[in-house]
């Protein structure tokens, strides 16, 4: 079977570009004309030759990695992290970084100004909640503080971080979508407030470094073959425990499509923060039957209580954080990013959590999807295997 | 049918019993050694890349190693076609005969269940495979979720509405809407055939009814049969199971921003103003609209430019008549208040059962809002009085139709 030829990805994202370019023009001149006295924005192409990226060997960041390495454009790609990447190319300098160690910030610094890098992606931040809570916290928290003193002092020009809708919280008064323009408002389990922490410091940034563009990314929560997180394990255990009498839509989007996202937010100039979300909705209940797992619904007083059980016992990997994403709604409306990044998801959320079930279960039949090589139309065509079982 | 017929069928299927059974025999060889091939395939191309995995300690060294693994697998899966293709062939010619035979079958049994009852007494293994088959845990399992997933919709739209959800509650609806509370419509040539409108009504009889009956009334009578969607009070929209069952339904919460996007989104949306104040409403105070909240739905229309429709419902009032409202023991279970009706916690779960009032649902022609300008939402004076006349526009049609009714249960 050959791969066939992807499109590199100027091809991808030079049309969005093209067809946004007056507008992105007539918007400029708005800003000029507000801000006559200040220091206009130079129209700086995107420097994609030298990138750094923290957090590479996260799975997005691993994801973002392997396309980087692959484009002819990019020559130097710089990894900050504490593990190795798990993705071979020659292009790859790794720097081993811990975040959270208070010289990192010089250290970073060092590196960017040493290989003249001036565009850096921030992908050291978890997908979810973590078992060592206060390390998460500081990884996130103080690791985007020590990574931004050190982006001024590099003055880097473009930063785009790969954030998660989880921000804006799982909350009875949510509307239906969520904005970004919505206030994030400090409540709820931990892993959210310090995600809420670290996209304040990022606003912040972005008010104080005019000549750096800040792209915010908030990814819906990735489902596709190849995923891992916790809202794919939710779906792979034996019992689902859910919520008794709530069933709320979710949300999610394909790996393909975020690491598109991630591409074009590299390749273009928008500032601010954008939903990066898949089409449509589909219930948790619906969720739970296509997996065809048997659900375990628990009465909402005690769910937090047996939802602690579970993860103190090491019977599944639900955190009790995440209970209020499976009791209330936290969809987020993509307008925004279809609008001023061109950004538009190719699956739903149906067939992200399809595709990510699929390869699931070729798993467990024995099949070895290769990691990260299968992508939706293979994984489809491999299907048929699974129908001679 | 006479009695000879039966046993004539009857000696062919005593023979070809043994045929079939070699046939199927063979065929389930075919099968296993297919099985057996893939297991031995998929296990070597497995230790083949997990020893790539783990002796380097990289994955692939090179694109080209990639590339290689993928087309010994593509050529694997060539071969395999071959092998299944030759099973099906074989499946084919021998279904062909097998099916005849299966279907004599069939009718045999059909034919002794129905003239000879089960005087034979030589069950036969199949019959007993047949019924063991319902009983595989697995079976039941599947059956599970595919019934599960039967009363589900493909795709949902984005607000969780489930279309086929709602034509199987129909029947239901249409029952009360027919039969039990005999809903007399008026004003439906008032409902525009296309594009959003807002109708804003009064609200009462502790769950919305009221707002599934219009919508009931809009999707049967009306033209267009279109699709209304209406909003849900908080406490009402996250209680357990009954959210998630009136958002399957065409419930969305109720807020500005969702009333926005569902206007936005070319729905006719039913509001009430009231609120709880509203649904909560004692029996002494029936048909007295409470406070019709700040102004919300004007300042809606005012920005969407939909057409605003008062609705007066008369009926609803008297289903679940109120005595008293229970806040104590509300407020530890966390919601507004426990309704105390004649018969609800007495009779328990049957007192949730509304009284048959004879209901009569009443469209006012639209108020247009699209001559005004933009930014008028943000006139306080206009909203006001827009409010207040929208209010006394659905209380005076309300006085004036209590007026004619001679009967709370007959109109």
């Amino acid at each position: 079977m050959k791969p066939k030829p992807r499109e590199t990805a100027s091809e991808k994202t030079s049309v969005p570009r093209a067809d946004d370019s007056a507008a992105e023009r007539s918007n400029e001149k708005t800003q000029a004309e507000i801000a006559s006295d200040g220091p206009s924005t130079p129209a700086v192409e995107v420097d994609l030759s030298r990138i750094a990226i923290t957090g590479g060997a996260s799975f997005l960041g691993s994801l973002l990695v392997k396309r980087l390495s692959e484009l002819p454009s990019v020559r130097e790609i710089h990894l900050f992290d504490v593990r190795t990447p798990a993705v071979p190319s020659s292009k790859i300098t790794f720097h081993r970084v811990d975040l959270t160690k208070d010289s990192s910030d010089s250290e970073i610094a060092a590196a960017l100004l040493e290989n003249g890098i001036k565009t850096v992606v921030h992908g050291a931040l978890f997908s979810g909640p973590q078992r060592d809570r206060g390390r998460a916290r500081e990884v996130e928290s103080i690791g985007t503080f020590h990574l931004l003193n050190a982006l001024a002092e590099a003055k880097v020009t473009r930063l785009v971080v790969l954030s998660d809708t989880f921000v804006y919280g799982a909350l009875p008064s949510n509307p239906n979508f969520l904005l970004e323009a919505m206030p994030l408002r400090a409540q709820g389990p931990q892993f959210v407030r310090t995600r809420i922490d670290v996209e304040k410091q990022l606003a912040e940034f972005a008010r104080e470094a005019p000549e750096c563009s800040v792209c915010t990314l908030r990814f819906a929560p990735i489902l596709g073959p190849t995923s891992n997180n916790v809202r794919a394990r939710y779906f792979t255990v034996g019992l689902v425990p859910k919520i008794m009498g709530y069933d709320p839509l979710l949300q999610f989007i394909h790996e393909d499509d975020a690491l598109r996202a991630a591409m074009v937010a590299l390749t273009s100039r928008a500032k601010g923060v954008f939903n990066i979300v898949g089409k449509g909705v589909l219930p948790l209940s619906t969720g739970i039957h296509m997996a065809g797992r048997i659900p375990l619904p628990v009465a909402g007083f005690v769910c937090r209580t047996v939802f602690s059980l579970g993860y103190g016992l090491r019977i599944w990997d639900l955190p009790p954080g995440i209970v209020p994403f499976y009791e209330y709604l936290c969809v987020a409306d993509g307008k925004k990013a279809a609008a001023e990044l061109g950004f538009e998801a190719a699956y739903s959320s149906r067939q992200a959590l399809k595709s990510m079930l699929e390869a699931h279960r070729l798993r467990s039949v024995g099949f070895a999807v290769p990691s990260q090589v299968l992508g939706e139309e293979e994984a489809a065509a491999a299907r048929g295997f699974q129908r001679v079982f | 049918m006479s009695q000879t017929q039966p046993t004539a069928p009857h000696d062919p299927r005593s023979k070809s019993r043994p045929r079939q059974g070699a046939e199927l025999l063979e065929l389930s060889g075919a099968v296993f050694r297919v099985r057996r091939t893939l297991l031995e395939q998929f296990s070597r191309i497995e230790r083949e890349m997990e020893s790539r995995f783990s002796e380097k300690g990289n994955r692939f060294a090179s694109r080209e190693e990639l590339h290689g693994v993928l087309e010994r697998m593509h050529a694997f899966r060539g071969e395999l076609d071959g092998v299944l293709l030759a099973v099906e062939e074989r499946l084919h010619q021998t279904s062909e005969g097998m099916l005849d035979k299966l279907k004599r079958e069939l009718k045999d049994e059909l034919r002794r269940e129905t003239f000879l009852g089960d005087s034979e007494g030589t069950a036969s293994a199949s019959n007993w495979d047949d019924r063991l088959l319902g009983l595989n845990p697995f079976n039941l399992r599947r059956k599970y979720h595919e019934a599960s997933l039967a009363l589900r919709a493909e795709e949902v739209d984005a607000f969780g509405y489930d279309p086929i959800f709602d034509r199987f509650l129909r029947p239901l609806f249409d029952f009360l809407y027919t039969k039990y509370w005999r809903v007399e419509t008026y004003g439906l040539s008032h409902v525009p055939s296309k594009g959003p409108c807002l109708f804003v009504g009064n609200h009462s009889g502790s769950l919305p009814y009221d707002a599934t009956m219009l919508k009931m009334a809009v999707q049967k009578e009306h033209p267009a049969h279109r699709e209304v969607r209406f909003m849900v009070e908080d406490f009402l929209f996250h209680f357990p199971f009954l959210g998630s069952l009136m958002n399957r339904f065409g419930g969305v919460r109720a807020s500005q921003d969702n009333a926005e996007a569902l206007l936005a989104g070319n729905f006719p949306t039913v509001v009430f103003p009231e609120g709880v104040k509203g649904l909560g409403k004692l029996y002494k105070d029936k048909y007295h609209l409470a406070r019709f909240g700040r102004g919300g739905f004007i300042r809606l229309c005012l920005r969407t430019g939909a057409p605003l429709l008062p609705v007066a419902f008369i009926g609803p009032e008297e289903i679940h008549p109120m005595i008293l409202r229970e806040t104590f023991f509300a407020s530890m279970l966390g919601v507004p208040y426990i309704p105390i009706t004649p018969t609800f916690p007495w009779l328990g779960p049957l007192g949730l059962i509304p009284l048959p009032s004879k209901w009569s649902i009443h469209i006012m022609p639209a108020i247009d809002f699209s001559s005004y300008g933009p930014g008028a939402e943000k006139d306080r004076v206009l909203v006001a009085k827009m409010s207040k006349r929208v209010k006394d526009m659905i209380q005076d049609t309300i006085v004036d139709r209590l007026k004619d009714r001679r009967s709370i249960w007959l109109g």
